[in-house]
């Protein structure tokens, strides 16, 4: 006690992020668990509606590895949700206040900026030629996340795309989208 | 007379355009490598056709090379960016991108590229002078076997890659044993988990799984945080000290052994070899607690086996004409291709031919380490790139390599499906990698537990009679429980 003294509020700040993490680490174990009991449980609905093949042997059956395994993750994720509920876990604690700053925050922009980017040019590729699209997306990609200035954005981008599809497609010979 | 054999056949093959040939193919490989989605397995296929014509010496030589240089080329992107070029080099990534992180990505590549070279050395012993004794070890792995086999890769890989909490990684590789069942099923045809979609009914193609897992995952998660730290000093020299390997060498042997044996199991391959050899060599280990947090240890145990199970996986390819890894049977139709046929004839027909083979073997291994620990400052300049101009740039490759693999466009829909399965999944503490693991062995699984059952007429006894079986069996038990076992043992006394 003699030696934490002197660290005293620094050492509460720690115990006191220490539980917060727990807390969100036992939330999210049990939104996980749920999910994952879902799965298995699917699984095995699936899988005892496949044909048995009695001919065959009912040890044949193409069901039977995956309601083995999906029993595995069953037992697995009941640990896992039985823990957290141990932890608190069943407490989500969902706030209109909690949504909107996470919306707002600076990482789940950045988040579903790259995952609209990426959903673009998926959409865009084998409609118009590789490189097009890529210097596209690369240029959007580099100017939001501000790589460089915009001609630099633009001359990488640029030169990335082609000589990528240079070297693949004539080169290689590897088909591109 | 083998080592003189071997000796005359290094000899010969020691002319300038082969040793051209080799270095650029082995160049190529890594190159290949390590483009995430560009595997080993592809490297070969491609070059088994641009070789067609060559003649038959040139040809092998070349893809032998490529093979070797692909299989270390995967290290190189797993260590400086942590995604693993190809499936074998995912243990890498454990150790390797710490190391890097910590501004000794030059040590790391210099470590990787020694283990890697002197696991391939070890292959080369095995592959030149027990080809025949280990190619009858190979056909005592049966169905039941390779069963408990995959099942301790996974839970070793459970074990490894989710160090706080095991339960999230068996877990993470029970998903993707569960996600390798939709398809077909290998034994009655039958379409399990497809739902009426046409393009499941082979399943999901591991190269998009794993592009997606890890490839995809890393994108998301580099760009999404604007706190990243963007650049790393690099420090360190390239070349490991001698000391460093020396003080080593036990790790080296072990892993090397275990990636040959490994590697001569029919199917199972480099994948595994490599998370044993880790795990091995965690628990030997003084300082367990680093593993994850860039132990050198781990990093040569992971390389080490992974070229060394090269080695091992041509041993059947030559001895009994059964390829112990998706790239070496690539290999084995190549070398049908060019009329010699493998399997237990070839040391009546071709008496020298192991050893011509083994030569080619050494040339590629040389080529690898040469290349490897001379073109490593310049690779390094990636680290010190921002992720905005990176991680886009990447993002193309992946693109290109799920893409170039059967030209379908469904698969860039898997890698995506993937990633976006993976990013929450590394959120909520569930490792990737038995998840991508348990896609690669599910089918393996699978197929041996119902042939097995099918064979011996639903009798689930032989499952746990033979002498391997119950080493295995034991193994995974104490995979599973030792941790457990060991803390009921040895519980501290409270005063």
């Amino acid at each position: 006690m003699q030696d934490t003294a002197p660290n005293g509020p620094q050492a509460d700040d720690k115990v006191v992020l220490a539980g917060q993490e727990e807390r969100k680490g036992a939330r999210a174990d049990f939104i996980s668990s749920l999910l994952l009991l879902l799965i298995g449980i699917f699984t095995i609905i699936e899988s005892l509606r496949m044909p048995r093949f009695e001919s065959w042997g009912s040890y044949a059956r193409p069901g039977l590895t995956p309601i083995v395994v999906a029993s595995c993750l069953i037992l697995a994720s009941l640990i896992i949700f039985i823990r957290s509920l141990c932890n608190g876990g069943y407490r989500l604690n969902i706030t209109a206040a909690g949504a909107a700053a996470f919306c707002k925050a600076d990482m789940t922009r950045r988040f579903l900026f790259t995952l609209f980017m990426i959903t673009l040019y998926l959409l865009c590729l084998g409609k118009t030629h590789f490189v097009v699209v890529s210097v596209g997306f690369l240029f959007c990609m580099m100017i939001y996340f501000r790589a460089s200035k915009w001609w630099i954005s633009m001359a990488v981008a640029f030169v990335v795309a082609f000589l990528t599809w240079y070297l693949f497609e004539k080169i290689f010979l590897v088909p591109l989208p | 007379m083998g080592p003189i054999h071997l000796a005359t056949a290094i000899y010969e093959q020691l002319t300038v355009y082969n040793l051209i040939n080799v270095f650029l193919a082995t160049q190529l490989g890594i190159v290949i490598g390590m483009l995430p989605g560009l595997t080993a397995t592809m490297g070969v296929a491609l070059l088994t056709t641009l070789t067609f014509k060559w003649n038959a010496g040139n040809a092998i030589v070349t893809l032998v090379s490529i093979y070797i240089g692909a299989i270390y080329g995967g290290s190189r992107t797993g260590i400086l960016l942590n995604i693993p070029g190809t499936p074998a080099s995912a243990a890498t990534c454990l150790d390797g991108y710490p190391l890097a992180r910590s501004g000794k990505g030059a040590e790391a590549i210099g470590l990787a590229t020694t283990a890697s070279f002197l696991g391939s050395v070890v292959g080369l012993f095995a592959l030149s002078f027990f080809t025949p004794l280990l190619g009858d070890f190979a056909l005592e792995f049966k169905s039941f076997e390779i069963f408990w086999l995959a099942i301790f890769g996974i839970a070793i890989c459970g074990n490894l890659t989710a160090s706080k909490d095991h339960l999230k990684g068996w877990i993470a590789g029970a998903l993707g044993i569960i996600l390798s069942f939709v398809g077909m099923d290998a034994i009655q045809g039958y379409r399990r988990f497809t739902f009426d979609i046409g393009q499941l009914d082979a399943g999901f193609d591991i190269i998009p799984v794993l592009v997606g897992t890890y490839g995809f995952v890393e994108i998301l998660d580099n760009l999404s945080r604007p706190d990243l730290k963007e650049s790393i000093q690099q420090l360190g020299r390239v070349l490991p000290k001698f000391s460093a390997v020396m003080a080593n060498w036990v790790n080296i042997v072990r892993s090397g052994i275990i990636g040959v044996v490994v590697g001569i199991i029919p199917g199972v391959g480099e994948n595994i070899a490599s998370y044993v050899a880790y795990d091995f060599e965690k628990r030997s280990s003084k300082h367990p607690e680093t593993f994850g947090k860039g132990a050198v240890e781990g990093l040569i145990a992971s390389e080490t086996a992974n070229n060394a199970c090269i080695g091992g996986a041509l041993v059947p390819v030559l001895a009994l004409a059964i390829p112990g890894s998706p790239p070496a049977a690539v290999l084995l139709a190549a070398l049908y291709l060019h009329d010699i046929n493998p399997g237990p004839l070839l040391m009546l027909q071709r008496p020298h031919y192991i050893y011509e083979f083994s030569a080619m073997f050494f040339w590629a291994t040389c080529a690898m380490f040469i290349l490897g620990l001379t073109i490593v400052k310049p690779l390094l300049k990636i680290l010190s790139l921002k992720n905005a101009f990176l991680m886009p740039i990447v993002f193309l490759f992946c693109i290109i390599g799920t893409f170039a693999i059967n030209g379908r466009f469904f698969d860039l829909l898997v890698m995506v499906f993937f990633g976006l399965l993976g990013y929450p999944m590394r959120k909520l503490g569930y490792p990737e990698t038995p998840l991508v693991l348990g896609i690669i062995l599910g089918p393996m699984i699978d197929e041996n537990l119902r042939r097995g059952l099918l064979l011996n007429n639903g009798a689930i006894l032989p499952f746990f009679t033979s002498p391997i079986s119950l080493m295995l069996i034991g193994a995974i038990f104490l995979t599973l429980f030792g941790r457990k076992i060991k803390s009921m043992l040895f519980k501290p006394r409270s005063a």
